[in-house]
Order: structure tokens, then sequence, then C-alpha cells
């Protein structure tokens, strides 16, 4: 009894100071908006100072990370890290490293929480010489994700098609625009159309003309080779794949005018969606692989539609602008993004999937073909604003807008590979 | 048997007794905390009754209205109910130059009153603004001039018999906490990572010299990183603008 009552008793006792009248305060935003990071240059080797600045430029174009001018610190990169020396800069996280050459090269990176004075992560990569900038993006990857608790894109690629002088070919870049490469070429005077990525990022799946019958072809990355998954009379038009890989979505015209299909690629048995006598192209599937959002010219005015993956419950999202089209679903689901004409340019434009909240983010030039990065953060898009068309990226609010792509490169339809 | 009986009911007494206890000392602790002295309040009313408004501050005033008030009102009632009828014209206008003055008093008070209203909340707003445009290195000087402002004001109104100090004290504290919302602010960085619903707690104690005592996470937001930023914020916002006395404080953070 005695035993069980003491402990009764002391909690008694304690309960009351725990209950003093405690004021609570509210504070609903942040002051700082980005997060105060100092990333110093990597001493040991003179690639030391390309790899940090690779690594800076990584973390910059997220906009969530702000620097100062290095000029300001106070400790330099050979000295041991001080918490004292960053505090009075606002600076939270502190990065610092060391590079060697040999065979091959050797980066180790630390980095260290200023506030709460310890470190935090402590790791060695290796690499050969000719692949820094992977090693970079992998160091800005380890940083992005230690810090932010997210995964970030530094190490996603985008695909595109490209008219050569001699042909046309599918490429794949870094998503800052270096280490291009061209994975298929066909003869210039066939079609390719937009690339799109199946949700693990083996496969690429293209529309193609060849000798006057529409394709729908696949490069299956493992092997690197180029597969026919559905062929017929009249256009067909790839859209998705569903998430789980099992189906695409595609147009196809062979009834007449597009509808929408779903082919289910191991067995190729096709599925109809649509069967109106209007133009029904451009599917794409939602995150969940419940929904289609596609293009649909009933209205008149051609506008985007919404239906559930099985046809059923067909209805409008967009009623702004004239001619909306090529969506493309955010990673989350919550929002959309499509090109619309306003006035006679092309213009791309975000809205929740419900229809609701229209946000325009572009406005030079004819902005298309957008497609969402994997965490739902950047958009790559065409656009001809500094004459021959590139891809450009540029964060969801329509903030960093900059072109990746070679100028002396035409390009169409960028899609951002998942992670 | 008789024993344990014994036993139980000595424990079940033990426990009653402690819950008993335990309630006073609750109650005793939430009002010793600085609700201001109910002193105060006390010491007004006795002091209204026996000073007949001859202390000349308009606080005083403010404080004498509402009993003047019901005296007329009690006057006004009885008279017609009695003497309708018989009111001859002398009383009539008597009557009437009585309220007329009454009036006149009222009128002047309700100015005076009126002015003194004006003059608080134009101090309120200067301080509120203050607290909003400083930046963030001279916060901590002119928040501490405020402050002293602030108190003196008080204690001029409690030598005085202030009849608002409950609302003085609502500003000065709403005056701190306001500083101390805005320094943290300041300090706090949080990206947008596109989550919402995020809500953490952080209490701690702020002794009178800024700095604080036992930081606890309260209630954490689930988000290990915005967890974080919150903690920071107010490790980098120390010293904090000092309190006019010891408390302690919850900030409840949400992006």
């Amino acid at each position: 009894m005695r035993q069980v009552l003491i402990p009764i008793l002391a909690l008694f006792i304690l309960i009351p100071s725990s209950l003093a009248a405690k004021i609570y305060i509210d504070i609903t935003s942040p002051a700082l908006r980005q997060l105060p990071i100092a990333i110093q240059d990597f001493k040991g080797h003179p690639s030391g100072k390309e790899i940090s600045e690779i690594v800076r430029a990584d973390l910059e174009y997220t906009g969530l990370f702000s620097f100062i001018d290095e000029e300001a610190y106070l400790e330099s990169p050979e000295e041991p890290f001080h918490p004292e020396n960053w505090k009075p800069l606002g600076i939270e996280i502190v990065v610092k490293g060391t590079v060697v050459m040999g065979e091959l090269l050797f980066a180790t990176i630390s980095l260290y929480d200023a506030i709460e004075v310890k470190g935090i992560l402590k790791k060695r990569y290796s690499a050969k010489k000719d692949l820094l900038r992977t090693l970079s993006h992998e160091i800005s990857k380890t940083i992005y994700e230690k810090v932010t608790g997210q995964k970030g894109i530094f190490t996603t690629k985008i695909a595109f098609v490209s008219k050569d002088r001699d042909r046309k070919a599918i490429y794949i870049m870094d998503w800052d625009g270096h280490r291009i490469r061209r994975i298929l070429g066909i003869r210039k005077d066939a079609l390719i159309m937009t690339p799109h990525w199946s949700s693990d990022g083996g496969k690429l799946v293209y529309s193609s003309e060849r000798n006057r019958k529409w394709g729908v072809y696949m490069i299956n990355f493992s092997n690197m080779r180029e597969y026919l998954a559905y062929s017929s009379e009249g256009t067909n038009l790839t859209g998705d794949f569903t998430p789980d890989g099992n189906y695409l979505t595609l147009s196809s015209s062979k009834q007449g005018s597009p509808d929408i299909y779903l082919l289910h690629i191991k067995t190729k048995v096709l599925s109809r969606l649509t069967y109106s006598s209007g133009i029904e192209i451009s599917p794409s599937v939602s995150p969940e692989g419940n929904e289609i959002v596609f293009f649909f010219d009933r209205a008149g005015t051609p506008q985007l539609y919404m239906m559930n993956i099985d046809g059923n419950n067909p209805r409008r999202i967009t009623y702004d602008g004239s001619y909306n089209t090529s969506p493309d679903w955010s990673p989350s689901g919550n929002r959309i993004v499509f090109c619309g004409r306003i006035g006679k340019k092309m213009q791309l434009f975000t809205i929740r999937s419900d229809g609701t909240d229209l946000v325009q983010l572009t406005y030079d030039g004819n902005n298309e073909a957008p497609s969402f990065s994997p965490d739902g953060r950047f958009i790559a898009f065409t656009s001809d604003r500094e004459g021959t068309k590139g891809i450009f990226i540029m964060r969801t609010n329509g903030e960093g807008q900059q072109r990746v792509s070679p100028k002396n490169l035409r390009v169409f339809g960028p899609a951002w590979s998942p992670r | 048997m008789r024993n344990r009986s014994l036993q139980k009911t000595t424990a079940i007494s033990l426990f009653i007794h402690t819950l008993f206890f335990m309630l006073i000392l609750f109650t005793a602790k939430r009002q010793s905390h600085f609700t201001m002295p109910s002193a105060y309040t006390v010491n007004l009313v006795s002091i209204k009754k026996s000073l007949s408004a001859k202390k000349d501050s308009t606080i005083v005033r403010k404080a004498l209205i509402p009993p003047k008030k019901t005296e007329t009102k009690k006057k006004a009632k009885p008279i017609p109910a009695k003497k309708v009828k018989q009111m001859t014209t002398r009383d009539k206008t008597a009557s009437a130059k009585v309220t007329k003055s009454l009036q006149k008093e009222r009128t002047v008070l309700i100015e005076e009153r009126i002015s003194a209203i004006k003059a608080k909340k134009r101090i309120q707003r200067i301080t509120h603004l203050r607290s909003i445009i400083d930046l963030r290195k001279k916060a901590d000087e002119d928040e501490e001039i405020i402050i002293h402002k602030e108190q003196g004001t008080n204690a001029l109104d409690t030598s005085e018999q202030a009849a608002v100090s409950d609302r003085t004290d609502g500003t000065i504290m709403d005056a701190y906490y306001g500083t101390i919302h805005n320094h943290i602010r300041q300090h706090w960085a949080f990206p947008d990572l596109g989550e919402e619903n995020l809500m953490a707690i952080v209490s701690f104690k702020i002794n009178r010299d800024g700095n604080i005592e036992s930081i606890k996470l309260e209630e954490s937001s689930g988000n290990a990183f915005f967890d974080r930023s919150t903690l920071n914020a107010i490790s980098k916002a120390i010293p904090l603008p000092r309190p006019p006395f010891e408390m302690e404080v919850g900030i409840r953070f949400s992006p």
C-alpha cells in the first residue's frame, strides 16, 4: 500500500507547480523564408573550389537558402569549425570540405549546426575524375536532404526532343543543363513528340511518325533498346504511364476523331475512355492513378477536363482563356500546370485540381510543354523568349526562370525525370 | 481486516486531502501569478466612496463617473413617481436647471473621459508602432524605455488609484508579448517547403535579465526540421527583451 501511495502523493504534490498559468504567443510566419547557410570553399585541391561552387549554385537555385558574401566570413576554410564565428552572421548551417585528387576524386564534407553547436554529418565521396559535376550534385543532394528532410532534384535529369542539322533526336541532360547526351537519333523527316518517363525512371515513352505511320515507342534504359508499344491507323499520341507502370494513356484517332485510351503494356489490350466526336488529347494521370486530366474542345474553346481513370465522371476544370492544353500533374496531386493562350502568346499557368486558384507563371514569349520536377518545386518548359526555342526551368511560383539548354539547340517538350 | 480498512481510509483521506491541498495550491498559484493584485481594485472602491471628487486627476474622475450616474438616476426616479401631478412650474424649472447643470457636468466629464481615452489610445498606438517599426538592433534599448514608461504610468496610477489598473496591465503585457513576438520572429528561419498544418509549441521561462531557462519542446509538429527551426529561432533570439517580471511563456509556431 505504502509503495503505491508514495508515488501517487508525490505526483499530486508535483502537478500543481507545473500547472502555473502560462501565456501562449502565436508566431505564424517566419521572418526569414530562406535558411542562412555557409558553404566554404573545399580545401586540398583546386577542384575543391569548383565543387563547392556547384553545390552553392545548386542550393541557391532552390530558393530555400540564403548565402552571405564570403568576404564576411570570420573563419577561413582551413580553420576548424567554431560556432561563435557564425552566430553573429546569423548563419545556421556551415559546410566544410576537403578534396583529394589521386587516381580518383575523393571528397569529404562536414555539415555543422552553428546554433545547436554540433556536427550533423560527415560524409566521404569518391568518383572518377570526369564525374566532378555528378559528385557535386550528390553532395548537394546530401546537404539538402539533411537540412530540409526532403529529397532534392540535384541528381534528376530532363529528357527532350531536338532537331540537329541532319536528324531528330531524343536527349537527356542534367536538370541544370549540363552533360547533354543524345540517346536516340532518327531521320530528319520523321517526327518525335514529347517524351514521358515511367515512374521508376527506367523507361521513356514517346510518339513518333515513321513511314507515315504513328506509333508509340518505348526505350528501356536497362538495355537501351527501343520497342514499338502500339501502332494503328490514324494519329497515336502517347500520354503518361499510370503510376504502377502497367498502363499507358494515349490518344488515337483510329476511330475518326482523337479519343483517349488506356493501353495495357504487356497484353496490348486497349480500353477506350472517351467517345465524343470532339478532339480529346494530352492525357495526364494523377499521382494516385485515379484520375486523368485531358484536353477537350467540346465547349467551342478547347479546355481542360478531368475524368476518372475508367472514363466516368468527366468534368470541366478550366474556364479562363481560349486555348488550354498540355496539362501536367504535380507530384503531390494538388496542382496542375498547363499551357494557355493569352492574346496571341502561349503562357503557363497552374491551377488546383478542383479548378480553383488559377496562377499565371510566365509573361514573356511563348511558353509551352510544362513538366513538374519530382519534388514538385520546379517546372521545366520550352520558351522562345530568347529567339530559338530552349528549355527553361523555374520554381512553381514562377520565380527563378532560367534557360538550361544550349542556345544553339532548337528543342521541344521537356520531361523531368523521376528521382 | 480492520487494520487494512484503517489503512484504506487513511489512504483515501490522504488522497482527498492532497487533492484539496493541490486545488488550493493551484488556485493560489494562479492568483499570485501576475494578474495584478486585486487589492488595487478593492482600495479603489473604498476610496471612491470616501473621496467625493476632490482629486483633480482625470483618472479619478473616470472612476467617479459610474457612481454619479447611479445617483442621478436614483434621484430622478423617485421625483416623477411621487410628485408627478403636484409638480409646479417652479419645480419644473428648478428640476430642469438641475438636470441642465447635471448634463453640463456630465458632458464635461464625458469630454474629459474621451480625451483621456484618446490620449491612452495614442500611447498604445505609439508603443505598438514602435514595437513594429524598431530595428532589431535598436529594439532592446527602446523596448526597455517603453516598458519603464509603462511602469511609470502604472506607478502613478496606483498612487492615485487607477480605475483602469487592469487595463494598463494588459497594455504593458501586450506590449511585452508584442516585442518578444517580433524579436523571436525576426530570428526564425524556415523555408517554405510546401508543408502545411505544421504547429509546434516551445515553452520556457524568461528571467528578469532576458535570458531563458528550462526551454522545452512542449508539442512537436511531427516534422523534425520544423521543430529544430523553432528551437533555433529562440536560441538565436537570446537574450530576449527584458520582461517586467520573471514569467513562463509558450510560443506556438506555425509557418
